[in-house]
């Protein structure tokens, strides 16, 4: 099939706009077995003319007519098939990233969803469905899932329907987190240390750390309360800066930076990101974190999806 | 890029092998009367392994085993079964292979080469029987296979959904199936000739007469051969189906000259002719009998000096011929051959035979008429009695007969008969043939069957020529005029002739054997008897009498397109959704709004969209709200909706009356 492969008219799917595939876009072969079919429906001819047997040849009309009713069958099976894609959520490279598609509610069965290498055949009923699928990425920025191809072979098996579909939904990948805690930072988690200012008592929370726990206040009947001591560096932020990684080569600055940046996502300190050309922050929040992944998923890349 | 199937390599499910395995069983197992014992137990005997291997897997054999069972199933079809006769082994063959392909399926998509073969087999079958309760049966195996083979390209395949696309195909491939069957060019001849060897039983009347003979055949109730008479039906006395004329007697089998020439003159009524179609048994003999005398017999058919009609070949499948007949005729001519032939006796006569004879003659002389009432009368009046078994003759069949025993059927009374006659110096013959028949109301055809196969004889009377006198019907008139038919035999052979207050049992099995006779003889008219001559009458009908192979190839092209064009139509329909029923009757409610003029965007809800039509139609405000508030409740509430509930939700839809806008002027 490779061979035609480029001869193919494709489907371009965008998030928001919903296609439906056409026969211009729609494609059947019959497969192997079907070739195999007509081969002994041939023989079964043969034979029937041979014996002028009748009730031969009636079996072998009825053979070759169910045949070709399949063909209309299969082919029907994925005319006027419907789809929507949802827009993707962002991975890390490396993490594979998930394609939804939700579709209307046709009965429909036997259809296959091949993204990649990956494939999975569903028997869609009048339910409205959701397939989801998983292609790997492998780097950063701006990611196309690739080809969809949307398969079928119901009823018999004897004529493969298809339809391939480019499906225009970026991926934004981030750069994948490093692994190794990144030397030569001023991000790591600091302990309580004697150096910190006590500053009194407060009640415990759910989350403090117990290390920090007045236990004697407790066997005094106090209540349990937390013991707070003002962190010098507490109110500084911290900085994740692209020019404290200057030995290393770009992608392994970028990948060090969001373990960073995901390292203090998960603290308390504001951080803010320098990056050549652009700062982000200091501040702290969901918010704040996903824009420093996309400015470090696309730093050097271009910043708007492809079309 | 390779689209990949994901069902490929799945074991198949226990329910769908444990299916193919039982229909293979059914379609496989009636080779047990053509194959004989030994492929079928070997096929069996695969099945059964493989169905124990669906609980356990690890049974299945290994490639070795594999190669020595294939070794061994080669064995079993070239040690049971003679070579020659392809078809026999082929089926064979196809039956042990067709066994261990099972042993060699662990995934789905080894199965469809198993259900192609399935397909294969069951045209094997039909070699060998095409009768239509069996082709039924095998017609409805095929559908099997197709659902299985439709439950193979699903994921969780649902028997319903399975059946009901399993019906659609068959329902779209039907009608293109039978335009093919029809006018597909077919062949005259085989591309290769095996010969498919139906021998059997050689049923029919033989061309030889020995006394006792014909007893037997009396008691089959097989069908000879069918007959419709296209315009008028002769009486029942007049039905004698002529056969082979038999000649030579020595003293215990008669049997025929080989007459040369064409038939000598004769004089006909001409009101008396009737045209019928005979629709021939396989015979495995070249013997057709038309009515006496076939004044017009069908190409492949001759008729000799002896108005004998035979094909030129054996006839090993049913066949129909055309024929014109005349009821009312004479044969004036007697040749010298014929005479010399027609007074022949065997050297030794019994004496009392001869006396009698000699007797008659010396009381009519000059009168042949007057001796021929004589010896009718003689049958008559002495007590001879009509049965089936007479019992085994000792030494002068004709003597013990005519004296002794006085115990016989058709063919002892036609012998002795022409005896006395060929004794009294009157030239006399046997016919052989049937006489009679029934008639199926419900076919319109009557029906021949070996039980009435009969006797008589032909006696040359200087005033009439040879003519037909039936000395068994002065002893069992019943016989020749209701036939053996109506007859049921009594303990010890004789024969009951059932009259027409029968009883009502007797009636319904009758019109039974009526309706399934019809129904056979329709299967046989319609599909079997189907052939090239039947396609060019077709054609010749529909207009296109000059029409070859090349006109009846484009009809089948400009049918499957024409089916084609209405699949694809067909196909492109838009899908009814499915889904539910309470929603289908909301869409409907809907609709009933927009016709009366109330268009409601499509996110209405049901109470807005309630509240909105009792606005428009005050008058049907109750009903609307009730089906309104029907619905909600069904498709929002707690429990699954109820047939009856959605029954009377229906029932107040087709209740509404929503009367359309008022025109404005």
């Amino acid at each position: 099939m490779s061979g035609i492969d480029r001869l193919l008219r494709r489907l371009s799917l965008r998030p928001g706009q919903p296609l439906a595939i056409d026969a211009r876009h729609l494609y059947i072969l019959p497969t192997r077995f079907g070739w195999l079919y007509g081969v002994t429906t041939l023989l079964m001819l043969v034979a029937a003319t041979n014996y002028a047997n009748n009730p031969a040849y009636l079996l072998t009309f009825l053979l070759g007519g169910i045949g070709l009713a399949a063909l209309f069958l299969t082919w029907r099976n994925l005319h006027g098939l419907r789809i929507a894609v949802l827009p993707p959520e962002p991975v890390f490279a490396g993490q594979p990233a998930q394609l939804r598609l939700r579709l209307d509610g046709q009965a429909r069965p036997g259809v296959v969803w091949q993204l990649g290498e990956q494939a999975v055949l569903h028997d869609l009923d009048e339910r409205q469905h959701v397939i989801q699928l998983s292609f790997v990425t492998q780097r950063r920025g701006w990611t196309l899932p690739g080809e969809l191809v949307i398969a079928t072979r119901y009823p018999l098996g004897l004529f493969l329907a298809w339809s391939v579909i480019r499906v225009q939904a970026p991926v934004l990948v981030y750069p994948r987190p490093a692994a190794d805690p990144s030397p030569g930072t001023e991000n790591e988690e600091r302990q309580a240390t004697g150096d910190d200012e006590w500053q009194g008592l407060r009640e415990f929370r759910s989350g403090d750390s117990l290390a920090r726990v007045d236990w004697k206040g407790l066997a005094r009947e106090r209540g349990l309360m937390t013991k707070l001591f003002s962190d010098p560096e507490r109110d500084h932020p911290l900085h994740i800066d692209w020019a404290a990684h200057a030995l290393a080569d770009t992608e392994t600055r970028l990948s060090r930076m969001t373990a960073e940046v995901l390292e203090a996502a998960r603290g308390v300190r504001p951080w803010s990101l320098r990056l050549p050309g652009q700062t982000l922050g200091p501040a702290h929040g969901v918010a704040h974190r996903d824009a420093c992944l996309r400015a470090l998923a696309l730093h050097g890349l271009p910043q708007e999806p492809p079309a | 890029m390779k689209i990949q199937d994901p069902l490929a390599t799945r074991p198949p499910s226990p329910a769908l092998m444990a299916g193919l395995l039982a229909t293979l069983a059914a379609l496989g197992l009636p080779h047990l009367s053509h194959l004989g014992i030994w492929p079928v137990v070997f096929f069996s005997g695969t099945l059964l392994w493989r169905l124990a291997a669906i609980a356990e897997p690890r049974i299945l054999p290994g490639r070795g085993l594999l190669i020595t069972l294939t070794l061994a199933g080669l064995g079993v079809v070239l040690w049971s079964l003679p070579v020659r006769s392809g078809h026999v082994a082929g089926s064979a063959l196809l039956l042990v292979m067709l066994g261990l392909k099972q042993l060699e399926s662990r995934h789905r998509r080894d199965l469809y080469l198993s259900l192609l073969l399935g397909h294969f087999l069951i045209l094997t079958q039909f070699l060998f029987d095409q009768g239509l309760g069996f082709a039924l049966y095998l017609f409805g195996l095929a559908l099997v296979l197709l659902a299985l083979q439709a439950g193979l390209s699903r994921d969780q395949p649902q028997p319903r959904a399975v059946v009901r696309s399993t019906g659609l195909l068959a329902l779209g491939a039907g009608p293109l199936a039978v335009l093919l069957f029809l006018f597909f060019p077919r062949l005259d001849a085989p591309l290769w000739r095996i010969e498919l060897d139906g021998a059997g039983a050689r049923t029919g009347i033989s061309g030889e007469m020995r006394l006792g003979a014909i007893g037997r055949l009396a008691r089959s109730d097989t069908v000879a051969f069918r007959v419709r008479f296209l315009d008028q039906t002769p009486p029942g006395k007049a039905l004698y189906w002529r056969g082979p004329v038999l000649w030579h007697f020595d003293g215990r089998t008669w049997w025929r000259r080989d007459p040369r020439g064409r038939p000598p003159a004769l004089h006909v009524d001409p009101a008396s002719r009737v045209r019928y179609e005979i629709t021939q048994e396989p015979s495995h003999r070249r013997w057709v009998f038309p009515l006496d005398l076939p004044a017009q017999v069908p190409a492949p058919l001759s008729v000799d000096a002896d108005w004998q009609t035979r094909l030129a070949t054996p006839l090993h499948e049913r066949r129909t011929f055309g024929f014109a007949s005349w009821t009312r005729y004479a044969l004036p001519v007697l040749s010298a051959e014929e005479r010399h032939a027609g007074l022949q006796l065997p050297e030794a006569v019994g004496p009392r035979t001869r006396a009698l004879a000699m007797q008659w003659r010396r009381a009519h002389p000059g009168d042949d008429v007057g001796v021929v009432e004589q010896a009718l009368r003689f049958f008559h009046e002495q007590p001879f009695l009509y049965t089936l078994s007479p019992g085994v003759a000792q030494g002068d069949p004709v003597e013990h007969f005519l004296f002794t025993s006085r115990r016989g059927f058709c063919e002892h009374y036609a012998a002795s008969f022409a005896v006395l006659m060929r004794l009294a110096g009157i030239p006399a013959r046997i016919v052989t043939g049937y006489q009679g028949g029934s008639y199926n109301p419900l076919a319109d055809h009557w029906i021949v069957r070996q039980s009435d196969a009969h006797a008589w004889v032909e006696v040359w009377l200087p005033e009439k020529g040879w003519t037909r006198i039936d000395p068994t019907a002065a002893v069992a008139p019943q016989r020749v005029e209701r036939g053996i038919d109506g007859a049921a035999s009594a303990g010890d052979g004789q024969v009951v002739f059932l009259g027409a207050s029968a009883g009502w049992w007797s009636g319904l099995t009758r019109e039974g054997r009526w309706l399934l006779d019809a129904i056979d003889l329709g299967w046989y008219r319609w599909v079997l008897g189907f052939d090239t001559g039947t396609q060019r009458s077709l054609l010749a009908w529909l207009g296109l009498a000059q029409a070859g192979g090349y006109v009846s190839a484009l009809l089948a092209a400009g049918g499957g397109m024409l089916f084609a064009g209405l699949f694809w139509l067909l196909a492109r329909l838009p899908r009814r959704r499915h889904g539910d029923p309470a929603q289908q009757l909301w869409t409907q409610f809907r609709e009933r709004l927009q016709r009366g003029g109330l268009a409601l965007p499509d996110w209405t809800g049901p109470l807005a969209a309630g509240e909105r039509a009792r606005a428009r139609w005050p008058e049907q405000g109750a009903d609307i709200d009730a089906f309104v508030r029907g619905y909600i409740t069904l498709r929002y509430g707690r429990t699954h909706p109820s047939r009856e509930r959605l029954r009377a939700l229906r029932r107040q839809l087709r209740r509404l009356r929503l009367p359309p806008p008022a025109p404005t002027r």
